[in-house]
């Protein structure tokens, strides 16, 4: 962390490098005309979402697709996509950044930020779904820790307040820097406010640096545990193809599949409109697009086992889910997420004259869709056929469904935007210790590895 | 805020700086008061207490960790701050990166 050391003799020196991240300041200094457009399409989004909420908040739950046996739907689908891509930003930042990986400085902030925003639209897909939200009381009042649901609660607090911390401690340098050059205002009141009267003294950098490290090892196994858990709620059940041992792993590599994803797509739209490609480089779609094409065959391995398994036991009522989901009434959605989580991707991501920054995007938003296609059909197919007695149904989402899924899409758009009008989508401090220190630790870490010549 | 008094100005942003560690204080309290509670009620009623006890220890320790690398940041970082205020008469333009 020397970039954060203060230099009395660096002086003016220091200046010229503020100038090569000026760019970094200018979403935060000037709002052009696209914003606000933008930022109306996506709040008459929002509002249409807001009505459909509140149809099915005061006519109630009928107002939906939803009915037994299939009481879980699009809802929980978002729940356990979300979290997945929560998944994102805190575990890989904090995996990139134990590992030292020097390529990691300019695109950590972008994914904390998803990981900490999605969280809320997952949380808030749960309260949906409860109807009544006051629901949420019983839960607090007189939660079991025997429940699955109650493990999922406290799980998700946990990751959520620890990557809220993981997201705001690399932050404090960079508010401090737009505390410095922020005219007098509102704003830079808050950035006086939250930049905890930040300078860079030594003790105060190595306190920081201290606390990021620690919660970097702390928010992974969090981060683990939490879709561990979003798996438990189905797999603790003996729901035929829920009640699987690998329903752990499955999900939290599933987790890791579309929050890499997520990561390529946010960087990809920073990049064009903010002009980032100095930051977001074709090299940072290159390695991710790696990692993608790695977890994309992670994934298939993890389906084949879990379907081959069900396939080869025979079992009635797993094969009639299972015959559901290859041939029956969600034969398209498998099938089409099949394409969009292995074939796309793969064709894209395994030739490397096709894993440019197009085709990494293409994939990714391929696999985004093949991972909310999964979770539905993970969630619908198997409440179609329960164990106990009930008449079997279908579900059908009603737009009041299709309207809050696509609400939910274009408030985390408009929050994210917003984010990035207040603080630097690219860690400052990170970039400028890298040009300063970076190449030497490299090379020593280097020698480390190699054989004394 | 409007540029006024500023010691007076100081003292306000430190208390604000304050009130947002004393807030995690209190949130991570009220999760702790939670798990207490689903701890007891398990207890009581004999509701598979070791479930109750074993995820609740987990969750505690997730969340002493957090508050004790939030105490040491915060108050670490407000001090030296307040410090350089009272040496150099205030932190603006002088965060170097």
């Amino acid at each position: 962390m020397e970039a954060l050391r203060p230099n009395e003799e660096l002086g003016r020196g220091q200046n010229t490098e503020r100038i090569a991240d000026e760019i970094l300041y200018q979403p935060i200094m000037k709002t052009g005309k696209g914003f606000y457009v933008t930022f109306a399409g996506l709040s008459l989004v929002v509002l249409f979402a807001l009505f459909a909420y509140y149809r099915q908040f005061s006519i109630g739950l009928g107002v939906t697709g939803l009915n037994s046996p299939i009481f879980w739907g699009i809802y929980i689908t978002n729940f356990v996509f979300f979290i997945g891509v929560s998944h994102a930003g805190t575990l890989i930042s904090a995996i990139l950044r134990i590992s030292k990986a020097e390529w990691r400085r300019s695109i950590t902030r972008s994914a904390e930020v998803i990981t900490v925003l999605v969280l809320f639209f997952g949380l808030g897909n749960i309260l949906i779904d409860l109807g009544r939200i006051d629901r949420l009381l019983i839960v607090i009042m007189h939660g079991r820790f025997q429940s699955p649901l109650l493990w999922d609660v406290v799980s998700l607090t946990t990751y959520l307040t620890a990557s809220s911390f993981y997201l705001y401690l690399p932050l404090i340098p960079d508010i401090a820097l737009l505390r410095d050059r922020m005219p007098p205002g509102f704003r830079k009141s808050l950035y006086e406010v939250l930049a905890l009267g930040w300078v860079g003294t030594e003790k105060q950098i190595h306190y920081l640096e201290k606390g990021i490290s620690i919660m970097a090892v702390t928010v992974l196994p969090i981060a683990v545990s939490v879709h561990t858990v979003v798996s438990y709620v189905f797999s603790m059940t003996v729901q035929p193809m829920w009640h699987s041992t690998i329903f752990g792993p499955y999900f939290v590599a599933g987790a890791i599949f579309s929050g890499i994803a997520g990561i390529i797509v946010a960087m990809a739209v920073l990049r064009r409109v903010y002009h980032l490609e100095g930051y977001f480089r074709d090299i940072h779609f290159n390695y991710l697009g790696i990692l993608l094409l790695v977890m994309t065959c992670l994934w298939l391995y993890f389906t084949f086992c879990e379907y081959i398994t069900v396939f080869y036991g025979n079992e009635p009522l797993e094969m009639s889910v299972f015959m559901e989901k290859f041939t029956g009434k969600y034969a398209p959605h498998f099938w089409v997420m099949v394409l969009t989580c292995f074939v796309i991707p793969f064709t894209l991501l395994a030739n490397s004259k096709t894993r440019t920054v197009t085709g990494t995007v293409i994939a990714s938003i391929s696999v985004n869709i093949g991972m909310w296609l999964e979770r539905f059909t993970i969630v619908v197919p198997t409440l179609m056929n329960p164990r106990l007695p009930y008449e079997r149904g279908i579900y059908s989402a009603t737009w009041v469904e299709w309207a809050i899924l696509l609400g939910c899409f274009a408030l985390f758009t408009m929050i994210y935007m917003v984010f990035t009008k207040l603080f630097p989508i690219v860690s400052l401090w990170e970039v400028q210790e890298g040009r300063e220190k970076a190449h030497g630790e490299v090379t020593e870490r280097l020698l480390t590895y190699l054989p004394p010549s | 805020m409007k540029e006024g008094d500023p010691s007076v100005r100081g003292k306000v942003i430190l208390g604000l700086q304050i009130s947002l560690l004393l807030c995690f204080y209190m949130f991570a309290l009220g999760v702790l008061t939670f798990l207490g509670s689903a701890v007891y009620r398990s207890v009581v009623s004999g509701d598979h207490p070791v479930h109750a006890v074993v995820l609740s220890s987990v969750i505690t320790f997730a969340f002493l960790i957090i508050t004790t690398v939030m105490t040491m940041v915060f108050t670490v970082i407000i001090k030296e701050g307040q410090k350089r205020i009272r040496e150099k008469g205030g932190p603006v333009n002088e965060s170097k990166i």
